[in-house]
């Protein structure tokens, strides 16, 4: 589980953007924790608060709209603490203070939504990890020997494929399932597509039943 | 209040395969003591107490579609079924899967039912002890 700390200008404009990139990336991104800083209500100053925040964030996301004083502290305090930061604005690059005009942003005013969110998806990814990466390989391996086994010949899904088809069964709430049964069976299933043939799906079950009964 | 009978939801379209289909089903879920509640003589609010949703999304009726969205978003658990491909299907029933069967090869719909069933009761069970 890692955890994404956004720091971002607490003004009205700004909760939506907040509201749609972390029900975006509680789809995207399951295994990662999105917060911001008044999620939390605690006794403690709000600075503090902050900087507890910034601290046990795994990648902090930054958005540098508006030149905004606190943001602006807190990225700052995010860099000191060596944390992987993620920079999003709506201005102009070069409106960015010249010390992080260095750093890559993604700017969500000249994108679209989706590529947005896509790009913001890539960042991510590239510090926490693609979460079903691992996942693809002992899923091939299964689908291998289940071929085998059952004498048929299909072809597994795209790496593509399998991750998304992934990433949207955590999006309605399922999970790797506990026994190494049903969690074969729901891994080489993400590779039989959309659509297999009931014959296909039926051969898995028996072929489950044979080495994992 | 707690049910000790587990219930299934199934929502078929009209159609020639329908009657046999409608057989298959409720003899495979009668025989694991699962009440069958079929969609044309109950209501929408049998969904929400179902542990299983059965459909056949054939032809995407819009009605069966309708309620495999309901399920979908209530995390139910799904079975789906469909006599021939789509080029369409939405996206998060992509990931759920549909097995395609033939309409005449009800033997297979059969099996197929009664797997997944045993699977679905045993996963079921696994969760509740």
């Amino acid at each position: 589980m890692a955890n994404c700390f956004v720091i971002m200008p607490f003004r009205p404009e700004f909760n939506f953007l907040y509201l749609t990139i972390k029900s975006h990336l509680a789809r995207s991104l399951p295994e990662i924790t999105v917060e911001r800083g008044d999620d939390r209500v605690l006794t403690k100053p709000i600075l503090e608060k902050i900087a507890d925040f910034i601290r046990q964030a795994d990648v902090v996301i930054a958005d540098s709209t508006g030149r905004n004083p606190n943001v602006f502290y807190e990225l700052g305090l995010a860099h000191a603490l060596e944390k992987p930061v993620v920079l999003i604005t709506s201005d102009a690059i070069e409106e960015a203070p010249t010390d992080i005009r260095a750093f890559e942003f993604i700017s969500y005013a000249q994108l679209q939504p989706e590529a947005f969110l896509n790009k913001l998806d890539k960042a991510l990814q590239s510090v926490v990890g693609n979460p079903f990466a691992g996942m693809h390989a002992p899923a091939l391996d299964l689908f291998r020997r289940f071929c085998a086994a059952k004498k048929v010949n299909l072809v597994p899904a795209a790496q593509q494929e399998f991750e998304a088809s992934m990433a949207a069964m955590y999006g309605s709430g399922q999970r790797l399932p506990e026994s190494e049964r049903s969690r074969a069976e729901f891994l080489v299933r993400r590779l039989l597509g959309a659509e297999p043939q009931i014959e296909v799906l039926i051969a898995l079950k028996d072929w489950l039943d044979e080495v994992a009964p | 209040m707690f049910r000790e009978q587990p219930q299934a939801f199934i929502a078929l379209p009209q159609g020639p395969a329908e009657p046999e289909l409608r057989t298959v089903i409720r003899e495979t879920l009668e025989r694991h003591d699962v009440r069958p509640l079929f969609s044309d003589d109950t209501s929408l609010a049998a969904l929400s107490n179902a542990d299983l949703v059965i459909a056949d999304i054939t032809g995407a009726n819009r009605n069966v579609m309708f309620e495999v969205g309901v399920a979908l978003g209530m995390g139910k658990p799904l079975l789906l079924l469909s006599q021939e491909r789509f080029t369409d299907l939405p996206f998060d029933l992509r990931a759920h899967q549909v097995a395609v069967y033939r309409p005449g090869d009800m033997e297979s719909v059969r099996k197929f039912m009664e797997l997944s069933l045993r699977d679905t009761l045993r996963e079921r069970a696994s969760l509740k002890a």
